[in-house]
């Protein structure tokens, strides 16, 4: 098999044999928005006013609590040795393993963003934007925090410093989604915002995989 | 004619200088054994031969292609410490992706390797559940599928038994009779006729 398509069927599979890490993100993405309406007001005004901010930083902290899931086990276990001596692109890997880490995390949080829209009162328009940005944005959280997991890769409880150098790079990410969201809800135009989201993913598309690869290469050394 | 080349290499960690200035050809069908104390950068000398690290000073080519070069990684299997292979997957989903990461010859399958390092009957159970020396085995039945000119073995006698150290040992003889290079690091005497590479 072609070692780009078994590298995705493995990435697959591992998390499915280790169910944990997939659903973790996903119920702390659920339970962190399912506390705002507890914790601040009831009221559908207040609520859909706020609700883009809120799925949009749930979405940002889950990817980001699943980042170390990327290599920590393949570098304990001596694979990401493997794959550096390699003649195959270890760039080219690394962007399949940050697509299978967004198949895995980001996906589930576009397809659930609908649910927990309607939970905090968004009308369907704005769920629409919200998917939307979701879609384009969540590829760019796990490209950008691929980055931040190849750098970290040989330092034990690193959490802390991952939150620490990948949210500032999530910050524009984060400011284009929800003011796209809002923009809409006020009934402007949003054109702006997303293509500066799609040209955040191009960019981090062409980057990160190299940046990763670099990275490693250096934490391997 | 094949031949790989160590010319002027120096290795250091930290404040410890492991090796300097060390000069070494390894031509068509040796077999090198890389002896020295604990300490003295066995592993080390094999991690820049495998081209995963830059040495201090020197360089190390194959067939003048240099270390850090494609042509180079092609030609090189190595199998270091770690067990290279995810306890998640099954014994052969593990080593088919070692496969695909490295060349090796298509015409062998891997379950043939498998079944002639006695792990015929384990294809299909999670690693997780194996042996040390059962681990081992698994990335050690790559000796059988692979195609490369070089081997790096790092102790590959590690919890192997005695059966399994003739099996591994027999393969390196079988690798230089067709003219590959093989280096490997032991501790253990060896009954092959290797050439020594002292650290």
């Amino acid at each position: 098999m072609n070692i780009y398509l078994s590298t995705l069927v493995r990435e697959l599979k591992i998390s499915i044999r280790n169910p944990s890490g997939l659903i973790n993100p996903i119920l702390f993405f659920i339970v962190t928005i399912s506390l705002f309406p507890l914790s601040i007001s009831p009221e559908a005004k207040i609520l859909s006013e706020i609700a883009p901010g809120i799925i949009w930083v749930a979405a940002m902290l889950s990817v980001l609590l699943s980042l170390n899931t990327i290599f920590h086990y393949d570098f304990d276990n001596g694979i990401l040795e493997q794959l550096s001596i390699s003649y195959r692109s270890t760039a080219l890997v690394i962007l399949i393993k940050s697509f299978s880490h967004w198949i895995l995390t980001g996906l589930p949080i576009v397809l659930l963003s609908p649910v927990m829209g309607l939970f905090l009162f968004l009308d369907q328009n704005s769920i629409q934007v919200l998917m939307l940005t979701l879609l384009i944005g969540t590829p760019s959280l796990s490209l950008i925090g691929t980055i931040g997991a190849s750098l970290i890769v040989g330092i034990r409880s690193a959490g802390m410093l991952l939150a620490l150098l990948i949210l500032p790079l999530y910050i524009p990410i984060l400011i284009f989604a929800s003011s796209a969201i809002s923009q809409s809800q006020a009934g402007f135009e949003i054109t702006g915002q997303i293509l500066w989201l799609i040209v955040i993913l191009l960019f981090s598309l062409m980057l990160s995989p190299f940046i990763s690869a670099a990275a490693l290469k250096i934490n391997l050394d | 004619m094949c031949f790989l080349k160590i010319k002027n290499l120096s290795c250091q960690k930290g404040f410890n200088l492991l090796f300097k200035n060390i000069e070494f050809i390894a031509r068509e069908a040796d077999i090198v054994q890389v002896k020295g104390l604990n300490g003295k950068g066995k592993t080390s000398l094999l991690r820049i031969l495998s081209g995963l690290s830059e040495p201090d000073s020197g360089h190390v080519s194959f067939n003048n292609s240099l270390s850090d070069s494609d042509e180079y990684q092609k030609d090189i299997l190595y199998l270091g410490h770690a067990p290279s292979i995810s306890p998640d997957l099954t014994v052969i989903e593990n080593l088919e992706y070692l496969r695909s990461l490295n060349k090796t010859d298509f015409n062998l399958q891997s379950l043939d390797a498998l079944k002639k390092l006695g792990l015929g009957n384990f294809q299909n159970e999670i690693c997780l559940n194996l042996s040390a020396g059962q681990k081992r085995r698994v990335i050690l039945s790559m000796l059988f599928l692979s195609d490369s000119k070089v081997w790096l073995l790092d102790e590959p006698y590690t919890a192997l038994d005695s059966k399994g150290i003739k099996l591994i040992e027999s393969l390196i003889k079988k690798h230089s009779d067709n003219g590959g290079i093989c280096f490997f690091t032991s501790h253990q005497a060896s009954s092959l006729n290797a050439k020594e590479l002292v650290l």
